[in-house]
């Protein structure tokens, strides 16, 4: 970090050190919003995890179904979580962030879950995500969140 | 400078009057008119790049493909890896177009755009890839998949500035 600003410094680009700082504080904001996400899935907190998107939100999981809509989220999580046995509990790690703008960021991650009941075996455990996050009035909002398991390409040999 | 009235203006009026400056419409009506317009032509302006896309696709020209992304774009495809960068981007394709894909045809229909802020817009869409290969030759069933792609406006045209597609898994107890 102190090099990149050494060299932007020295490149009298002083645009791209502003750039630099501003950036570092929303990367901690956007990785906060992962840590509350976290939090509240954890606690069941289907309000709490709606606060976390977007008035206009989408989400997609890795079976195609879609919600759209920050109300519409949270009856998402209301009824995942009522099947959903105490123990069960998600887990997720960033892999990678990128601005895209200084106002909208993409984040990849993998998540997955624990405490699922034997029943559930081929329900997918773990997996990756991405969420395109956006900062509207000062706060880093989740404005669409996918996610994924990955398939491995047809082996031509 | 993106200028949100100097856009809309000059959607509505650009095709009259050659050498618009930045006036901003003055009538209630004709804004309305104009965003509907304005509407029209994101949604003409996001299926051109999906077909300009699936053009490419099916010559097998990644670098063609890759021409549609921002210089650092990523883009990340059923397999989960991430690619960063036009070039990255375009090595995989190659990679893609000349193996498991090479001769295969993809169709792109997007099903809903929506703007994040000025200039940028996400795009969810569904694609098909057909007429793939298996090892011994065989034909593979179709791929189906999903993709949500956020789009950033360059000029007068949009281009790719982040790509995710998946196969969406099969729920429990169903084929």
């Amino acid at each position: 970090m102190r090099k990149m600003v050494l060299l932007m410094m020295s490149l009298g680009f002083l645009g791209g050190l502003t750039l630099a700082q501003d950036t570092s504080a929303d990367e901690d904001a956007i990785r906060q919003l992962d840590e509350r996400w976290k939090e509240a899935w954890n606690n069941r907190d289907a309000q709490a995890l709606a606060e976390l998107f977007a008035e206009d939100a989408d989400g997609i999981d890795a079976m195609g179904a879609a919600v759209s809509g920050r109300m519409a989220i949270e009856e998402h999580y209301i009824q995942s979580f009522e099947n959903l046995p105490p123990e069960a509990g998600a887990e997720s790690e960033i892999v990678s962030l990128r601005f895209i703008r200084p106002t909208l960021a993409v984040v990849d991650g993998t998540w997955s879950m624990t405490g699922l009941p034997e029943t559930d075996e081929g329900l997918p455990t773990e997996g990756l995500y991405t969420v395109f996050v956006v900062k509207r009035g000062g706060q880093w909002l989740y404005a669409a969140g996918r996610s994924r398991i990955p398939v491995s390409p047809p082996q031509t040999e | 400078m993106f200028k949100p009235w100097c856009f809309i203006s000059f959607l509505t009026f650009a095709a009259a009057v050659a050498s618009l400056g930045c006036q901003p419409a003055g009538e209630v009506m004709e804004e309305a008119v104009t965003e509907e317009s304005m509407e029209d032509s994101l949604e003409a302006s996001v299926q051109a790049l999906a077909d300009e896309y699936a053009a490419a696709w099916n010559a097998g020209d990644a670098e063609g493909i890759a021409a549609l992304y921002t210089e650092d774009a990523d883009s990340s495809g059923p397999d989960g890896e991430i690619y960063t960068g036009r070039q990255q981007i375009a090595e995989h394709y190659r990679e893609l177009l000349e193996g498991a894909d090479a001769g295969t045809t993809i169709s792109i229909r997007t099903t809903s755009t929506r703007e994040l802020e000025p200039g940028v817009v996400l795009v969810n869409g569904g694609f098909e890839v057909t007429g793939a290969m298996g090892a011994e030759g065989e034909e593979m069933p179709p791929a189906k998949g999903l993709s949500t792609v956020i789009l950033v406006q360059d000029g007068d045209t949009w281009r790719i500035a982040s790509l995710r597609s998946w196969i969406p898994v099969k729920a429990p107890g169903t084929t």
